[in-house]
């Protein structure tokens, strides 16, 4: 994948990671932030 | 996480985050209101639930994502600022949290240098990443992948 790709699916995925009350994505929730970006199908599953 | 394990986790990350090194047991400590057994306590278990990566047989962290805390190929350059990152997703993810400036590496296969920028939400650079571990995978092995 393109760095540019990766760098708007590090800004969602990481947006709340310093947050005290920062939970960690549920393997829907991951797989959906994948999606969101083009990184779909069963490489990008997390469940 | 218990209350006291998400006060640990913010305290390493985000002062991970202002400086680029990882906190002391004895800053954690003084930060959170706990002792420093406590802080130790809560380290381990935030790595058995993956919330940060230990080094190896002590109480260091080595990783809480997107940082790291021990020195890597992939080094996040902004002004006068560095950090080091685990991966280049964590280092485009750095400078996506952090603001504009420049990710430095070299690639696996030939050691040649590669620098890529962010600038106004937009990357330069020449490159192309590769995962080689499916995303269910991630967590078997953290370092490799």
């Amino acid at each position: 994948m393109t760095p540019q790709a990766l760098y708007e699916l590090g800004k969602d995925w990481y947006r709340s990671r310093l947050d005290v009350d920062w939970e960690p994505a549920t393997a829907e929730e991951a797989t959906a932030t994948f999606a969101r970006h083009g990184f779909v199908g069963d490489f990008w599953a997390r469940g | 996480m218990t209350p006291f394990e998400r006060l640990v986790r913010a305290h390493v990350i985000q002062t991970l985050s202002r400086t680029g090194a990882a906190p002391t047991f004895a800053g954690t400590a003084a930060s959170t209101g706990g002792s420093e057994d406590a802080v130790r306590s809560a380290l381990h278990a935030l790595a058995e639930a993956h919330r940060l990566v230990l080094v190896p047989g002590t109480d260091t962290v080595r990783m809480a994502h997107p940082f790291s805390a021990v020195p890597t190929d992939f080094v996040v350059a902004i002004g006068e600022r560095r950090w080091f990152a685990n991966c280049v997703w964590d280092g485009l993810s750095i400078l996506a949290l952090l603001g504009d400036g420049r990710l430095t590496t070299h690639s696996p296969a030939t050691r040649e240098p590669i620098e890529l920028t962010a600038t106004n939400g937009t990357v330069t650079g020449e490159a192309l990443v590769h995962f080689l571990v499916p995303a269910r995978r991630f967590w078997d092995d953290i370092g490799f992948t």
